[in-house]
């Protein structure tokens, strides 16, 4: 969506270190729209303890305002780190953020290699050419 | 997850970018409304976030809907 693709969304992935230093932090920003994991069955609550422990690799959350997946690497680019040297600011109406470049993005999606990534990846690829005109 | 090429032979070749295509042709080929894309460009990445709202509204609201007439 920040590229310009025309898929709809209806979560919100970030990549993030996973330790328990950051997970508090994620767990703290959270808490107030009642997080859950929403790949157990139970659906079972994101809690301080487990941000604590820092053993996840990857969060899959459900949360009041939608689901949020925090991943610990990205296939294809790697972690927090190597994620943060390809990615760009994005101003959203006075809100700073960080977005994987559209170059970043294709490298991602080609490596995940999945059926619904080639939508994506030839529309970013599509993108990338327009932009270059 | 499953990292490479996980599609069928009859998708294999849009991976390629070697095909001789433009991006845009091979967008088009696979079924992709360009004017789509063209029309997103034309928006701030806040703009599309905005349009991203209102399009999953909708889709939340048929399906509510469509819940409604399966339980029916």
């Amino acid at each position: 969506m920040a590229h310009g693709s025309s898929l709809v969304t209806r979560d919100v992935d970030v990549v993030c270190r996973m330790d328990p230093e950051n997970l508090l932090r994620l767990h703290k920003a959270t808490g107030d729209l009642r997080p859950v994991h929403r790949m157990t069955p139970e659906r079972l609550s994101f809690t301080r303890d487990q941000a604590e422990r820092g053993q996840l690799s990857n969060l899959y959350l459900s949360t009041d305002w939608g689901q949020l997946d925090c991943l610990g690497e990205i296939m294809g680019l790697g972690g927090y780190s190597e994620c943060l040297t390809r990615s760009e600011p994005l101003d959203l109406d006075g809100q700073k953020i960080r977005v994987l470049s559209l170059e970043a993005l294709i490298v991602a999606k080609r490596a995940m290699g999945r059926p619904r990534d080639l939508h994506t990846v030839l529309e970013l690829e599509a993108i990338r050419e327009r932009l270059r005109r | 997850m499953i990292g490479g090429n996980t599609t069928g032979p009859e998708l294999e070749k849009f991976w390629c970018t070697d095909s001789g295509l433009t991006a845009a042709d091979r967008a088009a080929a696979y079924g992709i409304d360009l004017s789509l894309i063209d029309e997103n460009l034309r928006l701030t990445p806040a703009e599309r976030m905005e349009k991203n709202e209102e399009a999953l509204a909708l889709m939340r609201s048929l399906e509510k809907h469509s819940e409604c007439d399966a339980g029916a």
